[in-house]
């Protein structure tokens, strides 16, 4: 079953986010979104994070992550001018880059890149992909080379950790205390001397005896060489905060009908709303098909395969129904304007360009 | 099924999503009714859902970073008031939070009290999902390896010690039989038991469909499918569940070629999130005790 409904935001918004919790189909969501706005005849490109194996295989994409976008699809006639290009982000790439230009100079770039602690700075923050995902975002609609841009937000346990994960990241990385306290001495060039051949310090002292003053050294080189890009982060968060609010800019919440997932999609809706963006679509995944009213017009099955048969048809049956149910909780909390739309479980695996255009013809 | 004979502490990981939650408290209830004193530790997580009320059932800690450092911080200083003092404001937890590894090492030093405290035969541990979770278990080795000297350095050696004991300790993978969970239930064996010298206790796939056409269904059915259209809504249902069971057996066999045990959990028909955890025991003690 499918509503067509999604055809407005594809034929105009600037900018579609999927979001959802990790493992509900966002990616193959995103793909779809991006093969159908490019069947309108938009150039449209599709931002992704480590894309399941077979899926980017079936899109022709390559096994790592390259700077250049992959053409998808192209219309057959040059004139009717859509197309669909991928890009796979590198998200530890990324947020190199990121220091790489807010560094004040390449030897304080190099500085925080070898430090061991970075390594597992870059990988253990909660956020960081989120955040380095916007931060492409919005160079990429910057350079204004697409009409539409789609990005596939990274995997998450909970579709709601997309809001808090940027200003947790910026809140570890520029936290004002931080730079009251240390900034001005690390700017001086002083903080580590103070800190480390002093001692004099009864706090560091202190300090000292609990993480031992080696901890001490690797930390405060960081946080001395990550001080000028504060600045930097902080103005750049304002703008892409301004961008996902525009109003050419939509969410398309991608869920699965599981009950903890729908609980977690209607928190999601909540939050957007709280955070001023707007969810103009749903995609409800992997619903149990519809597979009609048995009727005399087929040939019977052999009693005991029948009783089998109908029993089966009837937990389908059952199994939708429920689902159905479920999304009806998740209708109310979005309201009746926000346009819901069903893709089939499907038995066949999307794992061809055929079929997930087939599957973009429902959602124009 | 392989044999259940968990390791005294066991860590559980796993791609979000895939009932590790659930499952944790399910072996740590299954246990506790086996007359074992079993804890079930949240790692750096607060909002575990009320799985485990009710008699005879294992104890649930909570493990926060900054009640682990404060009472790391306390031993070494000897002091509580001076940790107050000292430490407790907010410059101070903003350093903590700041330095990298340094939470999950106080949270693995408090789960080391936790698992030779005696009072314990199984710390089970709900590790964050994938990437994090493998984070945690790489912290020791990062301080070790940043840091050569003094407490923390001794404190990393400790949890080193604690993880890598085969004897004591393993890692669980939890996975749905679906693409990218069972993905990552690999890059978790693979990484456990090369670059973080542990040992991988096994996997655990949730979700299970029951093949929908035993026999003599099957060979029935194969008979009956030719004389009937492909828009019979009884042949749509069959082939329909055919293929989803078949795509799921394929993803099961490239984890039974692995040698690391694998249990199988049967796909529990939709029950009310309360009945989660009593309907997942059920399916699990079927399952290991037959």
């Amino acid at each position: 079953m499918t509503q067509a409904t999604l055809g407005a935001p594809l034929r105009s918004a600037k900018i579609l986010l999927t979001c959802g919790t990790g493992g509900v189909g966002k990616t193959t969501t995103a793909a779809v979104l991006g093969l159908a706005a490019a069947q309108l005849g938009r150039r449209v490109l599709v931002l992704t994070i480590d894309p399941a194996r077979r899926l980017a295989q079936a899109l022709g994409l390559p096994a790592a992550p390259t700077d250049a976008p992959q053409r998808i699809w192209s219309a057959a006639k040059k004139s009717e001018g859509g197309a669909c290009d991928m890009l796979m982000l590198d998200a530890k790439r990324t947020f190199d880059r990121v220091i790489e230009r807010y560094a004040p100079d390449a030897a304080t770039a190099q500085s925080i890149l070898n430090s061991p602690l970075y390594q597992q700075l870059s990988s253990a923050i909660t956020g960081s992909q989120e955040y380095m995902a916007m931060e492409q975002l919005y160079e990429i609609v910057a350079a204004d080379q697409y009409d539409l841009v789609i990005l596939d937000t990274p995997p998450s346990s909970h579709a709601i950790d997309f809001f808090r994960a940027p200003a947790r990241l910026i809140h570890a990385l520029s936290d004002s205390m931080l730079k009251l306290f240390v900034g001005p001495t690390l700017r001086a060039g002083r903080f580590g001397a103070q800190l480390l051949q002093k001692g004099a310090n009864t706090v560091l002292k202190l300090f000292g005896r609990v993480t031992g003053a080696d901890m001490l050294q690797e930390v405060s080189q960081l946080l001395l060489s990550s001080v000028g890009l504060f600045g930097g982060f902080g103005d750049r968060a304002k703008a892409v905060q301004q961008m996902l609010r525009d109003r050419n800019t939509g969410i398309v919440l991608v869920t699965v009908p599981h009950n903890d997932l729908i609980a977690d999609a209607i928190a999601f809706a909540r939050a957007a709303k709280r955070e001023k963006m707007r969810v103009v679509g749903t995609v409800i995944n992997r619903i149990a098909p519809d597979m009609g009213e048995p009727n005399a017009a087929h040939a019977a099955p052999p009693p005991a395969l029948a009783a089998h048969l109908h029993h089966l048809w009837a937990a389908t049956l059952a199994t939708r129904a429920q689902q159905t149910g479920r999304v009806e909780q998740l209708r109310k909390a979005l309201g009746a304007r926000v346009p819901i739309t069903f893709v089939d479980d499907s038995a066949e695996a999307l794992h061809s360009i055929e079929a997930l255009l087939r599957i973009a013809e429902h959602f124009q | 099924m392989p044999a259940f004979a968990p390791a005294p502490l066991c860590f559980v990981t796993g791609k979000g999503g895939t009932g590790k939650t659930t499952l944790t408290a399910t072996l740590a209830t299954y246990l506790a009714r086996k007359k074992r004193r079993v804890a079930v530790i949240e790692f750096e997580r607060a909002d575990l859902p009320p799985l485990l009320d009710g008699a005879d059932n294992p104890q649930h800690i909570n493990l926060t970073p900054r009640e682990a450092f404060a009472e790391y911080a306390i031993e070494r200083l000897g002091s509580a008031a001076l940790y107050r003092t000292v430490f407790d404001n907010r410059f101070v937890h903003y350093f903590l939070d700041a330095t990298p590894g340094l939470n999950d090492l106080a949270c693995l030093g408090k789960l080391w009290k936790l698992h030779t405290s005696g009072d314990f035969d199984h710390c089970l541990v709900d590790l964050p999902a994938t990437g994090h979770g493998l984070s945690v278990l790489r912290v020791p080795r990062l301080i070790t390896d940043t840091i050569h000297f003094g407490p923390l350095h001794e404190h990393g050696q400790r949890m080193l010690a604690m993880l890598r004991d085969a004897a004591q300790t393993s890692v669980y993978a939890v996975a749905t039989p679906e693409e990218l969970p069972i993905t990552e239930a690999e890059l978790i064996a693979d990484t456990v038991a090369g670059a973080l010298q542990m040992r991988f206790g096994g996997f655990f796939v949730n979700r299970v469909l029951a093949d929908p056409l035993p026999q003599p269904h099957a060979t029935a059915y194969a008979a009956w499918a030719t004389k009937t259209t492909a828009s019979d809504p009884y042949r749509r249902t069959a082939d329909y569940a055919q293929q989803r069971y078949a795509r799921q057996q394929e993803l099961l066999r490239t984890l039974g070629t692995r040698k690391a045990p694998m249990w199988r959990i049967p796909d529990i028909a939709a029950v009310d999130p309360e009945d989660l955890l009593d309907a997942t025991l059920a399916a699990w003690t079927a399952e290991v005790q037959p």
